[in-house]
């Protein structure tokens, strides 16, 4: 009896997630040894990313571009691809040359905390998502998410996209190399874990190949998303064509009974599994749930069989989970306490002390995520003294509730010692009527002295903040701007959101408890977990719950009322946040620039965080560093594009289709990872209000020290083209008419600066060949006037990274 | 998916332009005569798109 267990694309591959390597430990435990797992989608990545993969990329971009019409008017729902294609090209020999370096800072000790260095890595990486998401526009890889044009929100799209081989492209992966490996293995059972809705389509789609390739093999699915999605994607029984079961809620127990029944050759081997959905004939069964498991007997997790050399690390955060659940269970707008349930379990100190000895002296790593929805104040207490007694040695972040009379400064430093440096807050507002009502339980005059006793004890925060929660003003939202920005002292870092109501939140249950009159469903999307709502209006009661900050005697009577004074609409909070972000770049150096890079990584975030014991090495800086000090004989220097920067004459102004788009993005209310298809429907609902490009021809320069495309006005184009590092400084400067010579020399100067052009010498002679030279003579294409560059360092770029909110690992 | 048309300007077609001549040297690529404005605008293309998505980030 054979069981394999994968981790399918699309997530973030920095670090290995929990959710199989406890699933493997639980089974190999109970009596199936022969059990193993896969982490595709580090592979995945792998596959694409490789230096060979992205050359074929960078050859069928360049293809593309060049057959792209320039000559007429282009449309709104052409631009994006028209952007995509023009950008993946400037950048695609930059790509190719940078990538394996680019990987191997991040897992590389020293230079991962080289922080220029890591940031042009983060840049190029996300530069290579982008080319290999314009080889298949209009499906797009970020390193966040993953979005076909099919809709996430709609069965029949989704199932659609599961035997759409050439937009889900990562089947090309599949079918070429796991599959055959998968096949080789033959196992008996298959187990699929998906935990993020940019998992679905991929997952689903490596199940169907699983089962056609193996039809002898029961395939099945699980993971907290299939707790939003398992009865609804079930329901019409279609997803069976892919799968043989899905298994929602936790899955130790519904896993090993599956394993039971398929080693036992059962013909129905979901029958009777605890919470499994299964389909007999044409009717599909819904098992009664498990029981919920003690997750004292559950052992350590083992990590064996993933790739733990390869994450995008330098040092593997190991994650582990101390309880499941939430002790809170109260806040409104939340659902993870019930996809990770049932109920609220707490894991024995003695317990988790061993799974910290063991995982860090196997994996020779010393940094752990303790993963939980909230660390109880118990454990607080006592995880020091634990850690102590144990001799152990770690650095650790966690997720926690700002309780009242908990973070004392005495805990605090114990929490320090015992390697605490993050504790991620549910903050969410500023407000204490809206913290009411959303029952969050906490006392908003209490905030600050816990981020200040944590301060002072080394420990940093994070604030996970929304805007939009039903019946707040934006007065209101302003308060907690404020509040950000007068704590800018004592508060690290901020998590914002735009608030939405969530399927199976309190919300969603009960609307007419939070302000709203009615939650907005859309019949054709059977498969919607995020919704839109109308407010109530002004002048509706509410019954409201205040917990007094959990300072109340048994018996204490929690019940106020609020009365209802307006409220935000959706479209309000969303231009709120922008000004949120406003702030927050101003007063929060991790917003700044590229800083937001690392923001974005949270267990890189750490590792800093870690290195450094603040944030003060981001003083100062906000952007890779692009100039090049003027040589001290500039007239003799012969200059030429640093390796990696590109020329490119574009038809269209790269500026005008970008503010176009930026428009119309902005005006659409939901984010992309909450419906898939975003750009068709962005385009649907702005067509004729966003007029067309004109045909423009102008220049655009790939800049790869910063991976950035900037425009050129012609003049410089032709200088930067005349720049071949064959003549120096004084011979181009001649050409011109004396009195433009110093203009033009103090031009080269400014681009020397800029990062556009170098005076280092090349290691082989100024380019003879190639769409440079050959632009430069006139022998090649004015699409594609490339300037290749010798030698040089450095990498490159971005923006866009398309972020989502993702339930935990587990 | 991959883009299957053919490229509509193959390396062989001339240039359409704004790159200069052939072998005409840095004359052949410079910019207008005395007393015109030169071009040398440089300018950032790209907005951030992190900021449009309603989340900063909750990689949690």
């Amino acid at each position: 009896m054979r069981t394999l267990l994968l981790f399918p694309p699309q997530a973030h591959p920095t670090q290995p997630y929990l959710c199989l390597p406890s699933l493997v430990a639980w089974l190999r435990a109970n009596g199936f040894p022969d059990t193993h797992q896969r982490d595709l989608n580090l592979e995945a990545h792998e596959w694409f990313l490789a230096k060979g993969r992205l050359a074929v990329a960078r050859d069928r971009v360049a293809a593309a571009f060049a057959a792209h019409p320039g000559d007429r008017p282009l449309p709104l729902a052409e631009m994006d691809r028209f952007r995509v294609l023009a950008e993946a090209h400037a950048s695609a020999d930059a790509v190719v040359e940078g990538i394996d370096d680019a990987l191997a800072t991040l897992r590389n000790e020293e230079s991962f905390y080289d922080y220029d260095r890591y940031l042009r890595a983060v840049k190029l990486l996300d530069r290579a998502f982008r080319l290999v998401s314009a080889e298949h526009y209009p499906t797009s890889l970020t390193p966040h998410n993953y979005t076909l044009s099919w809709s996430i929100e709609k069965e029949a799209e989704v199932l659609a996209a599961v035997f759409d081989e050439k937009a889900n492209f990562f089947c090309e992966y599949f079918r070429e190399k796991a599959l055959p490996e998968i096949v080789a293995m033959a196992p008996d059972l298959v187990g699929i874990s998906l935990t993020y809705t940019s998992q679905v389509i991929p997952g689903l789609a490596l199940a169907r190949m699983i089962k056609q390739a193996l039809p002898k093999c029961h395939v099945t699915v699980g993971g907290g998303l299939l707790a939003y999605l398992g009865e609804k994607a079930t329901r019409s029984g279609k997803v069976f064509a892919a799968i043989d079961s899905a298994i929602v809620l936790e899955g130790e127990g519904p896993l090993l009974e599956l394993a039971k029944n398929v080693a036992a050759g059962k013909a129905e081997p979901a029958d009777g599994v605890g919470n499994a959905i299964w389909k007999r004939g044409d009717a599909v069964v819904v098992n009664p749930p498990a029981s919920p498991l003690s997750i004292d007997s559950l052992p350590t997790p083992e990590f064996d069989g993933l790739p733990m050399e390869r994450y995008w690390s330098p040092r593997l955060a190991l994650p582990l989970a101390i309880t499941r659940g939430c002790y809170w269970e109260k806040c409104a707008f939340c659902t993870l306490y019930k996809v990770i349930g049932p109920g609220f379990r707490q894991r024995r100190l003695d317990k988790v002390m061993d799974d910290i000895e063991a995982v860090t002296a196997r994996w020779k790593s010393d940094v752990i995520y303790f993963v939980v929805e909230d660390m109880p104040p118990p454990v607080f207490k006592a995880l020091p003294g634990a850690l102590k007694a144990r001799g152990l040695s770690i650095q650790w972040w966690t997720d926690a509730r700002l309780e009242r009379n908990l973070f004392t400064d005495e805990l605090c430093r114990e929490l320090h010692e015992s390697g605490c440096r993050r504790i991620a807050f549910g903050f969410e507002s500023a407000s204490q009527r809206l913290l009411d009502l959303m029952e969050k339980g906490t006392a908003i005059d209490e905030a600050e002295g816990i981020l200040r006793r944590l301060a002072k004890a080394g420990i940093s925060n994070t604030l996970y903040t929304m805007i939009g929660f039903p019946t707040e003003t934006r007065e209101e939202a302003l308060q907690t701007l404020e509040w950000l920005r007068s704590h800018r002292d004592c508060v690290d870092e901020v998590s914002l959101r735009i608030f939405y109501v969530d399927h199976l939140s309190k919300v969603y249950e009960h609307p007419d408890r939070y302000g709203v009159e009615r939650i907005l469903v859309d019949p054709e999307k059977d498969l919607q977990v995020y919704y839109d709502w109308i407010p109530a209006r002004a002048g509706t009661t509410l019954p409201v719950v205040t917990y007094h900050a959990g300072s109340c005697e048994p018996g204490c009577d929690h019940q106020t009322k609020q009365v209802v004074d307006g409220g935000m609409s959706r479209r309000e909070a969303r231009s709120l946040f922008f000004d949120f972000m406003k702030v927050l770049r101003e007063e929060f150096p991790l917003f700044r620039g590229d800083n937001l890079l690392l923001f974005e990584l949270k267990s890189h975030y750490f590792l800093y965080l870690r290195k450094y014991g603040d944030l003060s090495f981001l003083e100062g800086k906000s952007e890779v560093a692009v100039a090049e000090a003027s040589p001290a004989d500039l007239r003799g220097a012969r200059l030429r594009l640093p390796e990696g920067n590109k020329l490119v004459e574009m038809p269209y102004d790269l500026r005008t289709i970008a503010l176009k788009l930026n428009e119309a993005e902005c005006a659409v209310l939901k984010p992309r990872y909450q419906s898939g298809n975003f750009k068709e429907k962005l385009f649907e609902e702005m067509a004729g209000q966003v007029e067309a490009a004109q045909p423009q021809p102008n220049f655009a320069v790939y800049r790869a020290r910063s991976s950035d495309l900037l425009h050129v006005g012609k003049d410089a184009a032709r200088l930067l083209a005349a720049c071949d590092g064959g003549r120096s400084v004084a011979e181009i400067v001649a050409g011109f008419a004396p009195a433009q010579q110093p203009k033009v020399e103090r031009f080269l100067g400014e681009l020397l600066s800029r990062g556009l052009l170098t005076a280092r010498p090349a290691g082989a002679a100024a380019p003879k060949s190639g769409a440079a030279g050959k632009a430069a003579r006139g022998g090649g294409t004015a699409r594609d006037l490339e300037v290749a560059a010798a030698a040089g360092d450095d990498v490159r770029v971005a923006e866009a990274l398309h972020l989502h909110c993702k339930p935990s690992a587990i | 998916m991959s883009e299957t048309k053919p490229p509509r300007n193959t390396p062989s077609e001339p240039s359409k332009g704004g790159a200069g001549r052939p072998d005409a040297g840095i004359a052949g690529k410079l910019p207008p005569p005395a007393g015109a404005e030169f071009d040398f605008a440089i300018e950032e293309i790209t907005p951030n798109e992190r900021l449009k998505e309603g989340f900063t980030g909750q990689e949690r």
